[in-house]
């Protein structure tokens, strides 16, 4: 198992914590910032198949969000800026595959329509982003208004799995889930867990595109990974069984077996780091 | 001293329905118009025997709750400062934060303001975390959104040569000119409600009103030591007039302790039953610090916002959702009784605290009919405020 490097840059003023571990191609990994459970565990396996990059978003760890740092599209110009500056370090190559779930599924999909200059594929995992329904429609569960154990039903395929007592838990993991929960509602609170501009973007994106859907997805409605199917150019969407909302948690290995059939199929890296 | 008479304006019947909770969720079919018509009529009726009386009025609003038919604690302003001649009408307040235009705010007090021919205390509330939800508002940066507001308001009030631009963090106007300006000069007095010793200090600097709400003796103590901080770290001077403190308790007084007593009981219910909420409307993300929160979700306690136990003044620690009323009377959160018994009690209260300047008191609560809060106010009006008048009582903060 790759040990994880863990580092801290500054960016955009805002001071961002990172982990890099694994080696090989470049992978931008970008949290679900669901407080529900960590996906600190799918970050070391995704690590099997490259050198993977996941930043903390601003607010879930140590550092508090800077007053600017407030929506999804905040957090595109910063990872972008991101992955500017670590393939600018490094001589690992001139792109980078994004595998981000959730809200990092939106970040990403705001990050690839400003520009894929630099993106050599797109993993959206349990995505987000955009609206399908009509305006009386509820594409996402409100996160904010269900008492945890009803949300970790509607959550995961198989909630036994994830229910936890929070009285049980140490105080350093309960600061951790009010926090990302805070982080998370900061992002994401109006419009909710959605860019009404985002749909009419989707296809300036021109990295090939793979969107993994948990069957059992109770979180968010079907019309979202089909709308962003329809209208990122080329998209896949893949169905994973006995998941919810973050397969990437529930079904790890059936979740890396799709991200690494996809990435074996992208063109080779240019070995070189690019000007810009 | 002030002597405020309020009433949330409940819709009694709700009680009744056996819900879980009366808020948020509440399905309005439950509501009938025909009641809440009777209901508003009232109330606006009891505010009108307050300023008969001699009494001033308090107005709050509450949203998507049976606790409270206020959801626009305006609009009963605007018809109180019509039918209403002498009383100050406070409004404690209008949730600024959660309000989308502060200049519209703006707009309206100067209105009520003027129409009142100048009869306006104007408070501003962070308001309670089940608000959140039915003003859709981002409980992150909350007090910064408040704050911003606020300048707004006071600078659209106070502004007097033409439009100004503001474009905030939170709020955008590039043409401020209301029309027309408040009658009272610079602006009608400013009272903001607080729980916490931090954002006291901060009205202490600003010199406003400090109000607080059935905290009892020592923690509305407390919360002025910290407003006396702020205003003598401002250089405000050394002494703290008791018209910039103020406090919330229930009260309910008759000819004998034994009736006074029986309308007290649904006015207590009040606090018995205010906040039931389901859970997550109790904790929206942002609204409290992160570390208390913890404290909470660790300790099991679902209701961050739960009445804590208050200490009696012999040091016995009371629950005030399931205390008696002589618990409540020694803790400073009712006064109850014949009217002589309520002025010595208020007395108590008040020497005990270190002097106030405003008593904002619940005379209507709960199921608490018409003719007995008719009657309480009377009382309250003709012989508990003659009696608390004609007593000197210290003009200034006198810290314990």
């Amino acid at each position: 198992m790759p040990v994880p490097v863990p580092s801290t840059l500054e960016l955009m003023g805002q001071p961002l914590e990172l982990s890099v571990s694994g080696s090989g191609r470049n992978i931008l990994f970008l949290s679900a910032g669901v407080w529900l459970a960590s996906d600190a565990a799918f970050t070391s396996e995704l690590a099997k198949l490259g050198r993977v990059t996941a930043p903390v978003h601003p607010g879930y760890g140590k550092h508090e969000t800077a007053n600017h740092i407030a929506t999804a599209d905040d957090l595109a110009y910063l990872y972008l800026d991101l992955v500017e500056h670590f393939l600018d370090n490094d001589k690992a190559g001139s792109d980078v595959i994004i595998v981000a779930a959730s809200l990092g599924a939106y970040v990403a999909a705001q990050m690839a329509i400003k520009s894929c200059h630099r993106i050599a594929g797109l993993v959206l995992i349990g995505p987000t982003g955009v609206k399908a329904g009509d305006r009386h429609a509820r594409d996402y569960v409100d996160l904010f208004a269900h008492a945890e154990p009803e949300l970790v039903k509607l959550t995961f395929a198989d909630p036994a799995r994830f229910q936890v007592d929070l009285t049980e838990l140490s105080e350093a993991v309960v600061t951790d889930r009010i926090r990302a929960r805070e982080a998370l509602a900061r992002f994401v609170w109006q419009p909710y867990m959605h860019d009404p501009k985002l749909a009419r973007r989707l296809h300036r994106i021109t990295a090939p595109t793979l969107l993994l859907r948990g069957v059992d997805d109770r979180i968010v409605a079907p019309g979202v990974a089909a709308l962003l199917a329809e209208k990122i150019p080329g998209a896949r969407l893949q169905k994973i069984d006995r998941a919810g909302h973050l397969p990437h948690i529930e079904q790890p290995a059936a979740t890396l077996a799709a991200i690494k059939t996809f990435i074996d199929a992208l063109p080779a890296a240019a070995k070189t780091t690019a000007h810009r | 001293m002030r002597i405020y008479h309020f009433s949330e304006q409940p819709y009694p019947e709700a009680w009744s329905l056996d819900r879980p909770t009366l808020r948020v969720t509440l399905p309005n079919e439950l509501c009938r118009p025909e009641e809440a018509h009777k209901l508003y009529n009232r109330y606006l009726d009891e505010w009108a025997i307050a300023d008969e009386v001699g009494l001033d009025l308090m107005v709050n609003e509450h949203h998507q709750t049976a606790t409270c038919i206020t959801s626009s604690a305006t609009v009963v302003l605007g018809i109180l400062a019509r039918t209403t001649k002498k009383a100050r009408i406070l409004i404690l307040g209008v949730p600024i934060a959660n309000r989308n235009d502060p200049v519209r705010i703006a707009e309206e007090l100067s209105m009520i303001d003027v129409i009142s021919g100048g009869r306006l205390e104007m408070g501003f509330v962070k308001g309670i975390p089940y608000e959140i939800t039915p003003a859709n508002s981002n409980p992150l940066r909350f007090m910064d959104r408040f704050w911003e507001s606020h300048d707004i308001i006071i600078k659209a009030m106070t502004t007097h040569d033409g439009p100004f631009n503001f474009e905030g963090e939170f709020f955008h106007h590039r043409n401020i000119n209301v029309w027309p300006r408040p009658m009272q000069q610079p602006h009608p007095p400013v009272w903001v409600t607080t729980g916490s010793p931090g954002n006291a200090r901060e009205l202490g600097r600003r010199g406003y009103v400090v109000a607080s709400f059935l905290g009892g003796f020592g923690a509305t103590q407390f919360l002025h030591k910290a407003y006396a901080e702020g205003w003598r770290a401002a250089g405000r001077g050394n002494e703290i007039p008791v018209d910039r403190l103020a406090y919330l308790a229930l009260a309910a007084t008759a000819s004998t302790d034994a009736e006074a007593r029986r309308r007290a009981e649904p006015i207590v219910d009040y606090i018995r039953t205010t906040a039931q909420v389901a859970p997550p409307f109790k904790m929206p993300p942002g609204y409290f610090a992160n570390d208390a929160l913890v404290k909470i979700v660790r300790n099991k306690t679902s209701n961050p916002r739960a009445i804590r136990p208050i200490a009696s003044p012999q040091g016995k620690m009371i629950q005030p959702i399931n205390a008696s009323i002589d618990e409540l009377i020694d803790i400073g959160l009712l006064f109850c009784g014949t009217p002589d018994k309520v002025v010595k009690q208020i007395e108590r209260f008040t020497d005990g605290i270190g002097g106030l300047g405003h008593l904002m008191l619940m005379m209507q609560g709960g199921a608490l009919g018409h003719a007995d809060t008719a009657d309480n106010l009377r009382l309250f009006g003709n012989e508990v405020l003659p009696a608390l008048k004609a007593r000197a009582s210290a003009k200034v903060f006198q810290a314990a």
